[in-house]
């Protein structure tokens, strides 16, 4: 149950972030705009959260919480003039991640 | 835009300066009047836009806090080497690295004056889901994301308020949004200061408004507590939101402000001599 959440989360999660990044970043109206970013940090949060409980019950799979982690990972490391391709090293990740847990 | 600006007595033989700051997103514009106010009460008020801000907007997504700690210090040395006693004053972000600024040199600043201290976001003006906040800062979501300018701006007048308004729709006070990573060096900054409170020990004004609606007290109250000056004194406005400078309250701050400088300057003026 936790792996689907984790997968269905990882795959919404990444939908939203290049919808919202490549085609509704102008959108003018800020109600909007600031709930739709709102959503898309729930969802990061939701996912970071399972991966973490996933680790929990299962320690071995040490991925779970390499994955979970990355969106801080990758947020710390990340330089403005070179988000596009910071964005696209994070939906890898994520995308690898949901066929990672699919795979158990 | 150039919205710096320099007081500056001529032909005089002032020795007390005033560095001015401003807050996250803004430009000294916003402290004009207050610097205005300070240079008529005698002294020498400087005001710079800090790195990040002005002309070139996109600068705010590239700006890291150390360059506006860098900056500061930089202009506080200059100004050092030029008057006797040198006051650091601001508002907001500005506040903050005022602190930083105490911090540094607390025994050579002659005294901070700190407008609504910004240590903590959790002014009743944040939406609920607020609390999500530090996952787009700590993650690329800072990068796609501005918090929106919006009502009350910062103000309790309403008639104050709708100038502003005008003034930021036309672009001439600042800029319209808090983009998220100015915001994340907010808080990076301000979590090096709070670190870094103990070692504080110049004296020090703070003027904070109960209903600010960026910053709650708790801001003021954390410096007024933590820092370790003998010389220390907190007020807490009524009648006012987050800027302090053009809200109900003006005025008071103003006149206090001027007051603090006058009590903390080492200069003894001359007094004419009586027969």
């Amino acid at each position: 149950m936790l792996l689907k959440i984790f997968i269905s989360l990882g795959i919404l999660f990444s939908i939203s972030l290049v919808l919202y990044r490549f085609f509704m970043k102008k959108i003018k109206n800020y109600t909007t705009k600031t709930r739709m970013v709102a959503l898309i940090c729930l969802m990061l949060f939701l996912y970071v959260l399972s991966g973490i409980l996933i680790f929990i019950i299962h320690p071995d799979k040490f991925l779970f919480l390499l994955f979970a982690l990355s969106p801080f990972i990758i947020g710390k490391t990340a330089v403005y003039k070179y988000e596009k391709y910071y964005t696209f090293i994070q939906i890898l990740i994520i995308v690898i991640s949901a066929f990672y847990a699919s795979g158990i | 835009m150039a919205l710096d600006f320099k007081l500056i007595h001529k032909n005089s033989d002032t020795k007390c300066a005033v560095l001015l700051f401003h807050g996250l997103t803004g430009s000294p514009f916003e402290l004009k009047k207050y610097g205005t106010f300070l240079y008529n009460n005698g002294y020498d008020v400087y005001a710079d836009c800090l790195p990040g801000h002005g002309d070139k907007f996109d600068e705010i997504y590239t700006v890291k806090y150390q360059d506006w700690l860098k900056f500061a210090y930089k202009k506080f040395e200059f100004l050092k080497e030029k008057y006797d006693d040198v006051f650091v004053s601001g508002l907001c972000l500005g506040a903050v690295i005022a602190l930083g600024v105490g911090i540094k040199y607390k025994n050579e600043v002659a005294g901070v004056i700190s407008l609504s201290t910004t240590l903590f976001l959790d002014g009743w003006r944040l939406p609920w889901y607020s609390f999500l906040m530090p996952v787009a800062l700590s993650t690329l979501i800072r990068f796609y994301y501005s918090y929106p300018e919006c009502e009350p701006h910062g103000i309790k007048n309403e008639k104050v308020r709708s100038i502003i308004k005008k003034l930021l729709e036309k672009g001439d006070v600042g800029m319209n949004d808090f983009p998220m990573t100015g915001i994340y060096e907010l808080v990076k900054l301000s979590s090096k200061v709070r670190k870094y409170l103990s070692e504080f020990t110049c004296p020090i004004l703070l003027i904070h408004s109960k209903e600010d609606d960026l910053t709650s007290t708790k801001s003021a109250e954390t410096v007024y507590s933590k820092i370790k000056s003998q010389d220390k004194e907190k007020v807490i406005l009524n009648n006012s939101y987050h800027m302090v400078l053009y809200d109900n309250e003006k005025d008071f701050v103003y006149e206090k402000s001027a007051e603090f400088i006058k009590q903390h300057t080492s200069i003894q003026y001359e007094v004419p001599v009586c027969c």
